[in-house]
């Protein structure tokens, strides 16, 4: 008989629990679908973004240059206006339903807004040059806007490889970290350790069961992104599914880490959330960072899931390759590298299984 | 014939200690474990059985002491040991999604030298169970996957920890023949149990645990003889409104043992008490008069000749049902 190798029999039991727990299943291939459904159809859906303002009722509707402001504005297809008592609007703008209110008063138009606000900002300028028009102004230059039809410039271009990060990362720290934890509890751990088989080939055999179970995920995302959205990756794939696996080393690395200092699931997986939750608001998995601080950017540039974002943007959109992603490949094998040796050395819980309950 | 490692004990352990912090769970322990032997480890919960025996498994590093397996050193050697080991855990629970052919061939895969998987599903008596996954196995199907994949590297020397704990009788039975069966064979077995039956059938030797320290070591008709040699009187005390004493026994107890030595060696179990006698009618008669002196009426009275349970009784003051 052809002698099995452990590390092929581990790899092959990571993929067969992740195949027959249903829940896994759902968790790993359905949800990033989901989010790219929901987030995708939101926002492709919007012919043209329109910009909600507020008048309120009774302020004299004519201008110094006798334009009638309320018609005006309603006359820009742009624009919804919103017309009540002063109480009306002002709630309204407190619940963020309207960007922007326009008052008039003895000292003439003036437009009410949060200046911080990118929405704010916005329907502000539409709002002034709306009634500069109106009022008679006249443009020197003559500029049209055209619609962004090209695959690889939407949102949902954006979107497909921030997801395709975030579900790696959450499938390899959940999938992962639960399971070693689970396998202590229930003694399997202490089991494999009295037999002859190296600690390491269990841990590899997490990181390379990932990678296949990855390869699915990511393969769910691509076909549904192409066949709904008509996502295209510029890079090639074979860059994608490298990098990618990257990110999944630094993650499951990650997880076996803290796995490696935790002694029971719920503790696990609090441990888990407290890491993904903030990355994954920061990391520009859903919007571009270019807005954040300064400060907050400088911090979020060195977080693997940043790391893994940006490379797989870097790919999918600029067409780059693993050669011109140093740096961010740097980052996610630093991340495996030292998450796995602190994982290692000295480590109480996978090599040594404590005192008897 | 027996193989020439034979010349050295298979497990040969020497002032073994493992300190917790500041809990000393195993107190400068040493034995031998010599080839073919099964040797059955009692003591009550929080002895230091288990820590013990996943020191010799090769799990937890003693904190002082010496350690050889096979004559080999288990810091230095320990993967060439564990190729030839083989171990049932309690409690443990394999991935209950596997069937039982995968779980095996997982566990084969971990040695150099493996049975294959279906010859050992065969003598697991699970050849029709073969494809079924674990989570639908009973706990004694179970037990026989896990004692499968203990065995899967044909072990020299097995350890087994409470291997039927939880069973019901009839699967408790089918672990003992087979066990039985790897006796025939010559293994070297370390047993740890709560059953005193299981003692009795599997083991040549026993040794008995307590707060970390070995309070006793020998062949079963040894240990009977040395330590409960004739027979075991146990009896109850109703006082004399007929209420059956339980809670104040022990109290009872310590006042009789100062006034009688009859009682010296008397231990209190639930709402009996037990006393190993050398002659029997002249100490039921003692008894009987101290009592009858104290007012109290004895309940229920029995004889029988001494078993390990008494032995290990007496030693730890505690029944193993309840350890």
């Amino acid at each position: 008989m052809l002698k099995r190798s452990s590390l092929i029999e581990l790899t092959k039991g990571r993929w067969r629990e992740f195949r027959r727990e249903p829940s896994a299943f759902f968790f790993v291939i359905f949800m990033p679908i989901l989010w790219m459904v929901i987030l995708g159809a939101a926002f492709s859906g919007k012919e043209n973004v329109k910009v909600q303002v507020g008048w309120i009722d009774g302020q004299t509707a004519t201008s110094p240059f006798n334009i009638d402001i309320p018609a005006s504005l309603s006359s820009n297809s742009a624009i919804i206006l919103h017309r009540g008592s002063i109480e009306e609007i002002n709630l309204k703008h407190l619940r963020g339903e309207i960007a922007a209110i326009v008052s008039t008063d003895a000292t003439g138009l003036k437009i009410i807004y949060d200046t911080a606000s990118q929405e704010g900002t916005n329907a502000s300028s539409i709002i002034n040059s709306t009634l500069q028009e109106a009022a008679g102004r006249t443009d020197p230059l003559s500029i049209t806007s055209e619609k962004i039809t090209i695959p690889g410039t939407r949102y949902i271009d954006f979107l497909i490889p921030g997801l395709l990060a975030l579900s790696i990362m959450t499938s390899s720290l959940f999938g992962t970290g639960m399971l070693i934890v689970s396998n202590r509890r229930e003694n399997l751990l202490k089991r494999y350790l009295a037999t002859p088989m190296k600690p390491h080939e269990y841990l590899i055999s997490h990181i390379f069961g990932r990678t296949f179970i990855f390869i699915v995920e990511v393969a769910a995302i691509l076909i549904t992104g192409y066949l709904m959205f008509g996502f295209k990756s510029a890079g090639s794939y074979i860059s994608l599914l490298a990098f990618a696996f990257l990110g999944t080393a630094a993650f499951t690395s990650l997880a076996i880490l803290c796995a490696a200092r935790t002694a029971n699931p719920a503790t696990m997986n609090g441990m888990t959330n407290i890491i993904s939750l903030p990355m994954m608001l920061v990391a520009g998995v859903w919007f571009s960072r270019a807005n954040f601080p300064e400060w907050l950017g400088q911090i979020v540039q060195y977080l693997p899931l940043t790391a893994l974002v940006d490379g797989l943007r870097r790919i999918a959109l600029e067409g780059a390759n693993l050669s011109t992603l140093m740096s961010e490949s740097v980052i996610l094998l630093a991340y495996t590298l030292l998450s796995t040796a602190a994982a290692i050395r000295g480590n109480p819980a996978i090599r040594n299984p404590g005192p008897p309950d | 014939m027996l193989p020439s490692i034979s010349r050295f004990p298979v497990v040969d352990a020497q002032s073994l200690t493992k300190k917790f912090g500041t809990l000393t769970a195993v107190d400068n322990i040493s034995l031998k474990l010599e080839p073919g032997e099964c040797l059955a480890i009692l003591g009550p919960n929080g002895a230091g059985k288990t820590t013990t025996v996943e020191m010799l498994e090769g799990l937890l590093t003693p904190t002082s002491g010496h350690l050889k397996v096979f004559g080999m050193d288990m810091q230095k050697q320990r993967s060439e040991i564990l190729e030839r080991v083989g171990v049932l855990l309690q409690e443990t629970n394999m991935y209950k999604r596997y069937t039982v052919k995968e779980t095996l061939q997982l566990f084969s895969s971990f040695y150099k030298n493996p049975d294959d998987p279906l010859a050992i599903i065969d003598r697991m008596n699970l050849t029709d169970k073969s494809n079924v996954q674990l989570k639908h196995l009973s706990g004694g199907q179970k037990q026989r996957v896990y004692l499968g994949a203990c065995l899967i590297n044909n072990p020299e020397l097995i350890f087994l920890d409470e291997p039927t704990t939880g069973l019901d009788p009839q699967s408790r039975r089918s672990i003992w023949d087979l066990l039985n069966a790897l006796k025939s064979q010559h293994k070297s077995m370390i047993l740890t149990t709560h059953y005193m039956e299981e003692a009795e059938k599997l083991a040549d030797r026993i040794i008995i645990f307590d707060h970390g320290k070995i309070i006793a070591e020998g062949t079963l008709n040894h240990l009977i003889a040395l330590h409960c040699d004739g027979q075991v009187i146990t009896f109850s005390l109703a006082t004399n409104h007929k209420q059956i004493l339980s809670d104040e026994l022990p109290k009872v107890l310590t006042s009789l043992k100062s006034e009688h030595q009859v009682f010296s060696s008397a231990v209190p179990i639930g709402n009996r008490v037990e006393i190993v006698a050398h002659s029997t009618s002249s100490m039921i008669t003692a008894i009987l008069e101290i009592l009858k002196k104290h007012n109290y009426e004895v309940h229920e009275l029995n004889m029988r000749s001494g078993s390990l349970e008494d032995v290990f009784i007496k030693l730890t003051g505690r029944s193993i049902r309840d350890a």
